[in-house]
């Protein structure tokens, strides 16, 4: 609440009206998968503490794509607590999405 | 009520009802505001009702409301479903005012909702006019003067009891008393239950049978005669035996301050050596289970160097909307900033002193204002603060020459050295002097008791 810079808002508003709508009208996403981006863009834009998830996020989509690696990246998220992160749960699924694009980076690299 | 009427363009102010919600959505602070003033029928637009109540729901149960709580919140419980909703969320989502406007656009909404309410009162008046041939004009007249009036009082709270709700009030008041006294007589052989949350002492206990909802307790003491000991003394019977949640305002102290206090006090060791840690281990392990007793408790503390009686009170709504207190200390109202500096101490004494009142009444929730006396022992303001509260106390040390020289101090199982006298009291006895004992070192106030007649 509070602190974010018009621009940011403006975005923020946007992007959630979106989701809402690929999920509520075109039905390109399924109700787990909007709550789950509604949840990264909170984590994003309300200054909330994403122990490091938004970093490896940035991360995966800069990589180049591995199919079988991104389903299990996003299996990962979509059953994420976004509302408890830093309970162990939380934190092993940040530790394998993390041991995941490590992986993904040595596969390339070989 | 005023589905399907055909209302006027002027009654209805959507723009400031998605101005209210838009901020909810964005400040803590309106947040508060809204959800103290208004409620879910003041909005015109039931889409709009169904966002206040859930923004007001999501603050309530400590998820910061944000645009993206509320989707998934709506959606959850298959609300807001439409495109239509969607757009209208959107729409609210995106417009942003700073929250200083906020009273503003609320008071906007609410003087929207009392016109409608004034134009649905003067259509059933008209429909009865209309309907009923054979009317008892006295009845009529009076049903509709009391609706009205209870349209032109201010506040939420505020109604008229007619004399049927007093009559009410009153017989049910005093055969909760009777049925209480047979309680006592049969099953606590004679010792009165308290009415409020416990004082933490026995005798000022069975004086003012507990601080009750609503009241102003106001305690004095001079400088470093105790008010910290007090109010915390009052915190451990209130938030740590009692259970009861409680907030603690100090404008004084830091977080480590107020933290190693609690050390001396849950533990009994001298507060001095728990400072300097200077401890053994089983000391260290006696305060370690102090503190679990803490960690457990409803004591909620705010350092708040810079407070001002408009921030107690948004203070004091979030916590009661929150963890619902049932007691706020304010240690201590000397220590405010002054909001208009013209002011004299003691008209900002007063003012402070009535918006606690205030407070207490409207949240249904204990008050205790701490404040200095002076080196006589006189209170600037004393009048009209005496005036406001419901129970004045003031706390002083017991003089060496008087615990020598008074027979009556020597009855009891300590030598007592300090004495709560009670200056004020609406529900009983005042004028009454309670002797205690304050261990300065252990920063503990206790009750002494009479051993000798």
């Amino acid at each position: 609440m509070g602190s974010m810079d018009s621009n940011s808002k403006k975005l923020y508003d946007a992007v959630a009206t979106l989701i809402l709508n690929l999920h509520m009208q075109k039905g390109d996403l399924n109700e787990e998968e909007m709550y789950c981006l509604l949840s990264i863009l909170d984590l994003t834009l309300m200054g909330k503490n994403d122990r490091g998830l938004i970093g490896l996020l940035r991360e995966w989509k800069a990589n180049e794509p591995n199919p079988e690696i991104d389903d299990i990246i996003k299996a990962t998220l979509l059953s994420m607590d976004f509302a408890n992160l830093e309970s162990d749960s939380q934190q092993k699924n940040i530790e394998t999405i993390h041991d995941l694009l490590r992986y993904n980076k040595e596969l390339r690299e070989r | 009520m005023l589905e399907g009427m055909d209302l006027k363009p002027h009654l209805i102010d959507l723009e400031s009802e998605r101005r209210v919600l838009s901020s909810m959505l964005h400040s803590e602070e309106a947040c508060i505001e809204a959800c103290n003033v208004l409620l879910p029928g003041d909005f015109y637009s039931p889409q709009h009702a169904t966002v206040f109540e859930l923004t007001s729901s999501l603050y309530e149960r400590e998820i910061t409301p944000t645009y993206v709580e509320l989707i998934k919140q709506a959606h959850e419980l298959g609300m807001l479903t439409s495109t239509r909703d969607i757009e209208d969320l959107g729409y609210i989502a995106e417009h942003y005012i700073y929250d200083g406007n906020i009273k503003f656009w609320i008071q906007k909404v609410r003087d929207k909702s009392r016109l409608r309410k004034f134009e649905y009162f003067l259509r059933k008046s008209y429909q009865i006019l209309n309907e009923e041939t054979d009317q008892d004009v006295e009845q009529i007249l009076m049903t509709a003067e009391e609706e009205l009036t209870n349209l032109t009082a201010l506040e939420i709270d505020d109604r008229v009891d007619n004399p049927e709700d007093l009559a009410k009030l009153g017989y049910e008041e005093v055969e909760r008393r009777f049925l209480r006294y047979k309680d006592i007589k049969e099953r606590y052989k004679g010792v009165i239950p308290l009415d409020g949350l416990p004082t933490g002492f026995y005798n000022l206990n069975k004086v003012t049978l507990g601080y009750k909802p609503g009241d102003l307790i106001i305690l004095g003491a001079q400088t470093g005669h105790g008010k910290t000991s007090f109010a915390l003394h009052t915190a451990n019977a209130i938030a740590i035996q009692n259970k009861s949640n409680l907030l603690y305002l100090n404008t004084e102290m830091s977080r480590p301050q107020i933290a190693l206090r609690w050390g001396s006090i849950l533990s009994g060791i001298e507060h001095e050596r728990v400072r300097s840690g200077e401890i053994n281990e089983s000391e260290l392990s006696q305060i370690f289970n102090g503190y679990s007793d803490l960690g457990r408790s409803g004591f909620y503390s705010y350092p708040c160097p810079n407070l001002t009686p408009e921030k107690t009170i948004s203070i004091a709504r979030k916590f009661k909307a929150q963890k619902n207190i049932d007691m706020m200390i304010i240690d201590y109202v000397g220590r405010m900033d002054k909001q208009d500096p013209r002011l004299q101490e003691w008209q900002v004494l007063e003012q402070i002193v009535k918006t606690q009142k205030m407070l207490a009444q409207n949240l249904q929730i204990v008050v205790m204002c701490l404040v200095q006396l002076n080196p006589d022992g006189t209170l600037q303001g004393a009048k009209r603060m005496k005036n406001e509260s419901d129970l004045m106390l003031k706390l002083s040390p017991i003089s060496k020459e008087e615990q020598d020289e008074n027979e009556e101090l020597k009855k009891f199982d300590i030598m007592p050295n300090y004495a709560i006298f009670i200056d004020k009291n609406r529900d009983g006895q005042s004028g009454i002097r309670i002797p205690i004992y304050f261990d300065l070192q252990r920063q503990i106030l206790k009750d002494v008791k009479r051993v000798s007649v």
